[in-house]
């Protein structure tokens, strides 16, 4: 064979290739059975408020939802740079006060106050910049001062934060005259910010920025000596998951209508961190399995009365133990092994 | 091509490096030799901004690079391979590359150029896909090379490539700096293993307490008696 002979060849097989992906090979992509499933999900969350009819479970997945936020937040710092922080609750409560003082105090509109409350909290992680160059326990002291600081200014800052009593009255968001409500369509903003997280995320993580991220997590001085500028990236990870937080804080306030500092508490903290670690460091739809679990599980665990507490923590000890990896990890390697035992019938 | 004079430099309040000078001229292989705590892989880190200079100067091709930040140093054609390999265990194998090339922003030559590294190492090939992690040692060290050359290094820094290796994968390793060195990458070249190193290098520096006690061509080292005796294990 000769030179002549292999350039053409070569270069009509590119060009099927560039033709390709925009008739037939979408079609295929999307009839695989993963994508089949992919959809025939959305629908099913689509439809949650049709099927369920218990008002207060509606509620449960809606907490469920703003969980999600906050544990995606935190994934990105933890799970996809490797930097822990204890202090989540702090970005939530700065997004969800924002949102309230700009609704009750100044009229702005949900649909404002939403976005607001996302960017001004990944500025107060930004002005937290300067003490990420801490590493491990240090930083981990750092970030649950950070969330008492905050804490404790919505605690005593009173003409402005109302103190311990909190802000009641944030009313529910209106939308071209369509005011939601009531937990079943309070659910669908919820639905639409958690869904558009998700993409942005996604999108992040296997993006240049996000091999960044996960290079810092993997191995912070080769990162470095690659030329990776890590204080920068790691002060982007914890703008994102205050970002993140603050969509969070901003949608419970407008749900509930009421805040208090409470929500600023390091237990609060500590919840967003048990989400992540359930749902599955580093996994995306980790977030939204660990948020379910942390908010529903402990609903049906009532019937364990006064033992509640101690069943709970069993059930977390159990979890970190034999699932290092969380749901999202179990889950995966269930689906790993139907998968395999399905070749071997098939060979 | 790489200058260092009279540096100081070590971890925080510890000086590690007490005057050391060195000269790294291009496309040799030059190694430094030393026992442990001599400041081998202090003047590599230092080299690369990781360490702060206390004292003295480092220069490459008449560049300064005392208040560069590493990102700055590694697009002036600097890469490093840090002991005990350091690849991103959970990352794939392409991802590893990926980073290696973290510093050039034309997408499409950084993608030709992961394509002719793993012609190059078939053995990373085969597992592109999988989480470097799994790798076995010599694997590992081959992408931690690949990584380092994914840059375009004009100067590669090796730290201990040799480390835990057995004997078959060190002699591959060291064809292989010694390959990367003819394709026109200037070597600087940290090893436990003087014999080796300097049989690949034309000269060394033999490191004591920080500073450089002898700086001679490879074959004078190898047959200097007391480096024999000290270093070669003769």
């Amino acid at each position: 064979m000769n030179l002549g002979d292999v350039m053409p060849n070569h270069q009509i097989n590119g060009d099927k290739k560039a033709i390709r992906p925009l008739t037939e090979d979408w079609w295929r992509r999307l009839s695989t059975p993963q994508c089949m499933l992919f959809g025939a999900f959305g629908l099913v969350l689509l439809l949650i408020p049709f099927l369920v009819q218990d008002i207060y479970f509606i509620h449960l997945i809606n907490l469920s939802g703003i969980g999600t936020l906050l544990a995606l937040g935190l994934n990105l710092v933890l799970g996809f740079t490797g930097q822990i922080s204890i202090g989540q609750a702090a970005y939530y409560a700065v997004g969800a006060y924002l949102s309230a003082l700009l609704a009750t105090r100044l009229g702005f509109p949900f649909w404002v106050n939403l976005p607001v409350a996302g960017l001004i909290a990944a500025l107060c992680a930004i002005i937290f910049g300067p003490v990420l160059r801490l590493r491990g326990h240090f930083l981990a002291i750092a970030t649950i001062a950070f969330g008492e600081i905050v804490r404790i200014i919505l605690l005593s800052w009173d003409p402005v934060t109302n103190g311990p009593r909190g802000i009641i009255g944030i009313p529910h968001p209106k939308i071209m005259g369509f005011t939601f409500g009531s937990d079943a369509r309070y659910y669908y903003i919820i639905l639409f910010t958690v869904a558009i997280s998700f993409l942005i995320v996604y999108l992040i993580i296997h993006s240049r920025t996000g091999r960044a991220l996960r290079a810092i997590r993997d191995d912070q001085d080769a990162a470095w000596t690659s030329g990776i500028a890590i204080h920068y990236y790691k002060t982007l990870a914890f703008a994102l998951g205050g970002f993140f937080s603050g969509l969070g804080g901003s949608l419970y306030a407008h749900l509930t209508g009421y805040i208090s500092p409470e929500i600023a508490s390091f237990s609060q903290s500590v919840q967003v961190l048990m989400m992540v670690v359930v749902g599955g460091m580093g996994s995306i739809t980790g977030s939204a399995l660990g948020a379910l679990a942390i908010v529903i599980v402990p609903e049906y665990l009532r019937v364990f009365e006064h033992l509640r507490l101690i069943v709970y923590s069993i059930v977390l000890l159990l979890m970190i133990i034999y699932a290092p990896k969380g749901l999202a990890g179990l889950f995966g390697s269930i689906s790993k092994k139907i998968l395999s035992e399905d070749q071997k019938k098939e060979e | 091509m790489l200058k260092i004079q009279d540096l100081y430099s070590g971890y925080g309040n510890i000086t590690v490096l007490k005057g050391l000078s060195l000269d790294v001229p291009q496309g040799r292989i030059v190694c430094l030799i030393g026992s442990n705590g001599a400041g081998k892989t202090t003047t590599l880190k230092t080299v690369m901004g990781l360490l702060k200079i206390q004292r003295g100067q480092i220069e490459f091709e008449g560049i300064n690079l005392n208040d560069i930040s590493t990102a700055t140093i590694v697009r002036h054609g600097i890469a490093y391979v840090p002991e005990g390999r350091r690849i991103f265990p959970e990352m794939t194998v392409q991802e590893n590359l990926k980073i290696g090339a973290y510093s050039r922003l034309e997408k499409k030559e950084v993608a030709a150029d992961i394509d002719l590294m793993l012609n190059r190492f078939p053995l990373l090939a085969r597992r592109v896909n999988q989480r470097a992690g799994n790798l076995s040692g010599g694997e590992q060290q081959m992408l931690a090379i690949a990584r380092a050359l994914m840059s375009h290094p004009r100067l590669l820094l090796l730290d201990e490539p040799s480390m835990g290796l057995g004997p078959l994968l060190v002699k591959q390793v060291f064809e292989l700096v010694k390959e990367i060195n003819r394709e026109g990458a200037t070597i600087l070249l940290v090893e436990q293993n003087a014999r080796m190193a300097l049989e690949i290098a034309s000269e060394g520096y033999l490191l004591e307490t920080g500073r450089g006690v002898m700086h001679d061509p490879s074959e004078v080292l190898l047959n200097d008696e007391r480096v024999k005796k000290v270093y070669l294990g003769e």
